[in-house]
């Protein structure tokens, strides 16, 4: 059995912006997705990153991120995130919002834990008619993956803003992150490791909006 | 060590005690009660078992497992077609109204790898269209897939572009979208010009 080794954290996975050179700095777990699922690793990130797991159920991880990956596939994560630095004073958030983006890497069952404390989200979410579980009989909960679930914060945060500084400044990291997330399709932890990674390799800081993508694909 | 092994349609039955899971496992349940022995123990009867067993589907890679509460005995279902059998499992509940009993996580995972959902073409253009559109200064007013808001302020270009987008990827199953989308047009004149103008 082939034992993966990524240098970066599973979230390199809903990392949309820079998805190809994510890819090819976490060995070959994309091509092993394509390879469990018959489709294009992005399409299922995109789409249904709460499946991720299920397609890396038999994989075996090793090196530092050995641990991460295991947790992930697990279903272990939790939604801590970076922590973000102030830049000024907090004008008064009040929500209560427990989540980051990493509730979208885990199973549907153990997202609907934190997504339902998050009554900021579910509320707005509520009220676009965006479902994110359904009732069955007797009112119980059933969860499912969330379909393209970038889109519907999207969407949410469209119809309540709430500003990435205003998180920031009010000490709200997971929020922050999904903030960033969702407005960036990027996540911020792995746009500066991804920056240190290509900085310690190559000795200078990746520029990728100006097209050095395509020599990093066969980084590892 | 099987109690009693015997071959069916397509594969082999064993009923065994104390069966240890050797591959990686896919629940096909969610952890209930009563409702779940139920339909486990309907779902046995094809296989002329009446006692309470838990199930294991297997091609001897992979192991989907529904778990009877309480159940000492597995009935072990060996066949080269596992992930179809389980699925058929699955679509049982659902088709029996037991839809929320049903692990949606592993019936998405099944439905992708059997083919059964289909994913959109060119969605990574679409995002990035999306993406680019976002970069370039546009206010971040989405549509979101599964529904859509009335509209409370004058239509702004990203939504039409979006609107489009959207209408050029219909299939069965976002026919309600379909429809929530064609009420937004038809209520704002504007934007059903500037959708012909695109057109």
């Amino acid at each position: 059995m082939t034992c993966f080794e990524p240098l970066l954290p599973p979230d390199v996975l809903i990392h949309y912006k820079d998805f190809d050179l994510g890819c090819s700095m976490i060995d070959n777990v994309c091509e092993y997705i394509e390879r469990r699922s018959g489709y294009d690793a992005y399409e299922i990130a995109y789409l249904y990153p709460q499946l991720l797991p299920k397609f890396l159920i038999k994989a075996e991880f090793c090196g530092e991120r050995a641990r991460e990956w295991q947790r992930f596939v697990s279903d272990e994560l939790t939604p801590a995130s970076i922590k973000w630095h102030k830049r000024g004073p907090c004008p008064g958030l009040a929500v209560r919002c427990p989540i980051s983006h990493r509730v979208f890497l885990m199973s549907s069952k153990r997202a609907y834990k934190y997504l339902r404390e998050c009554t900021y989200i579910t509320s707005a979410a509520r009220e676009l008619g965006i479902q994110l579980w359904r009732y069955g009989p007797n009112k119980r909960v059933v969860t499912f993956p969330i379909e393209r679930p970038i889109e519907k914060i999207r969407a949410i945060l469209s119809y309540a803003p709430i500003k990435l500084e205003d998180a920031v400044n009010c000490g709200k990291h997971g929020l922050a992150s999904l903030i960033y997330w969702a407005e960036n399709f990027a996540v911020k932890s792995i746009e500066l490791l991804i920056d240190s990674l290509i900085k310690s390799k190559f000795g200078f800081t990746q520029s990728i909006e100006n097209g050095y993508i395509s020599h990093f694909r066969n980084f590892v | 060590m099987c109690v009693k092994q015997w071959r069916v349609e397509n594969g082999e039955v064993c009923i065994t005690e104390a069966y240890k899971v050797n591959s990686p496992i896919y629940l096909l349940t969610e952890p209930f009660d009563e409702e779940i022995a139920n339909a486990i123990r309907e779902w046995l009867e094809y296989f002329g078992v009446n006692n309470e067993m838990n199930i294991v589907i297997t091609d001897g890679e992979e192991e989907y497992v529904a778990l009877f509460p309480g159940a000492v005995m597995t009935l072990v279902y060996k066949t080269p077609k596992a992930a179809e059998a389980a699925y058929k499992f699955i679509k049982y509940l659902e088709d029996t109204g037991r839809e929320y009993i049903v692990n949606q996580d592993a019936a998405a995972m099944l439905e992708i790898t059997l083919g059964v959902r289909a994913l959109p073409e060119n969605l990574r253009e679409r995002v990035e269209a999306l993406r680019s559109r976002k970069e370039a200064g546009g206010r971040p007013r989405d549509v979101p897939e599964t529904s859509v808001p009335a509209p409370k302020e004058e239509p702004q270009a990203g939504e039409i572009e979006e609107i489009c987008l959207m209408l050029k990827d219909i299939s069965a199953d976002k026919l309600e979208l379909v429809k929530k989308v064609i009420g937004i047009v038809l209520r704002n004149p504007e934007l059903l010009a500037d959708i012909l103008k695109l057109a």
